[in-house]
């Protein structure tokens, strides 16, 4: 059986805790001290938990990767919107 | 007469423009001609309302059958709130910025409700959220803006005016918080100023840039954080009314007690939305008004507004 897994992306700080987007809808904070360091918003994390004996380790990895990809992708959702335009500068002539 | 830093905005929305005063202004003219009444009629009065939302910001702006919304809260449950007070279309929908506390609730919104125009900081945020709603924005032919495009730009309500503040701070390492967008309403000699969740960075590029005149009603930036507290921004904006949206028993430490001490120094009256519930602010035509709290702590409604406001008794001059 695999070691369960998830994808947690930053949404802000909040002092000395971190919001950590868990799922659409599903947030938590969590201590910032307990995240690579350098983990920034806008990050997204790959965490796998492995449990032996008395105790489970979570590892948390920074995913650069992932991170500069949904970054893309969001300028390019964003330029989309300003490329379309108006409703009216859509509007057929 | 209070001065006004902000000069020669553009007027944007066409909502008072003559048709072909904006290239896209006939699109939003005819549409608003097509609408029935509105269900909601708040008379002659302007209704600034501040939700309780919990942990999160969601400000609802009424006036003249037009209606605005600023943030969003972190949940689903704003559609079903705003439902309940009559709100069956949204002009335009801005995100001061891109946090899960501002734009938790937003899908839900652009699902409920037909939305005109929605306008955010145009930074990227890389989480789902953000990306659920700029999904939702193309898949519903939602007209886009950006603030920085729009910079001094005004959105008119009836009578009213919000003039779009971009934030001056910008880059690849700012705190999104010091992206937020700033709103200034305006009616008769009435002006409230949202900010979002700037911090002190934006805060001073703001003073810095001369564009924040005095208000009467500050929302406060930051759910109350010591992050969004200025010494010099209080003196410039020189608030009667702070409103800290805030949820009880937030595990942020929110608000902070300092900048709460802060707040209600010089005769400054603070209402919270974790305890006064929705902070509703009726704005008359002349700039008169009066400030009510929805929840279970009893607090007299708060009375103000130009010097002609005070002449009079109250009961004759607010909403």
């Amino acid at each position: 059986m695999s070691a369960p897994t998830e994808t947690w992306i930053i949404d802000r700080f909040e002092g000395d805790r971190a919001v950590v987007e868990r799922a659409l809808h599903d947030t938590f904070a969590w201590p910032r001290a307990f995240l690579p360091a350098g983990t920034a918003e806008g990050d997204v994390l790959r965490v796998a938990a492995s449990s032996g004996g008395r105790e489970t380790r979570l590892t948390i990895t920074r995913d650069e990767a992932a991170t500069t990809a949904r970054g893309a992708e969001a300028r390019a959702a964003l330029d989309a919107l300003r490329a379309r335009g108006t409703p009216s500068e859509r509007r057929p002539t | 007469m209070r001065g006004d830093g902000v000069r020669q905005a553009r007027s944007v929305f066409g909502w008072a423009l003559a048709a072909g005063a904006v290239a896209w202004a006939g699109t939003l003219l005819s549409a608003c001609a097509a609408r029935s009444a509105p269900p909601h009629d708040t008379g002659d009065t302007l209704e600034l309302r501040i939700l309780d939302v919990g942990q999160g910001d969601a400000i609802l702006i009424r006036n003249a059958g037009r209606t605005v919304l600023v943030d969003a809260g972190e949940t689903d449950r704003i559609a079903a709130q705003l439902q309940a007070l009559g709100v069956d279309t949204l002009d335009l929908v801005v995100a001061s910025h891109n946090h899960d506390d501002h734009i938790g609730g937003m899908d839900a919104v652009l699902r409920a409700f037909p939305v005109r125009g929605y306008l955010d900081n145009g930074h990227p945020a890389n989480t789902r959220i953000q990306r659920t709603v700029l999904t939702l924005l193309r898949e519903r032919g939602i007209a886009y803006h950006e603030a920085a495009e729009l910079s001094d730009s005004i959105v008119t309500l009836g009578d009213a005016t919000l003039r779009v503040i971009p934030s001056p701070v910008r880059g690849d390492h700012v705190n999104a918080n010091d992206e937020s967008v700033a709103l200034l309403l305006t009616r008769g000699g009435f002006r409230a100023l949202l900010t979002g969740d700037s911090e002190r960075r934006e805060l001073a590029a703001l003073l810095r840039g001369g564009r924040i005149p005095d208000v009467d009603v500050l929302k406060a930036p930051h759910h109350g954080s010591r992050t969004g507290v200025l010494r010099a921004w209080l003196e410039r904006t020189r608030p009667e009314i702070v409103v800290v949206s805030v949820a009880a028993g937030n595990s942020y430490g929110l608000p902070d007690e300092d900048a709460m001490a802060a707040y209600g120094a010089e005769g400054r009256t603070v209402l919270r939305t974790d305890r006064d519930g929705d902070v509703v602010v009726s704005v008359d035509p002349r700039g008169c008004y009066r400030v009510d709290g929805s929840g279970p702590r009893s607090v007299p409604p708060v009375l103000g507004g130009p010097a002609a406001c005070v002449r009079t008794p109250a009961k004759e001059t607010v909403p």
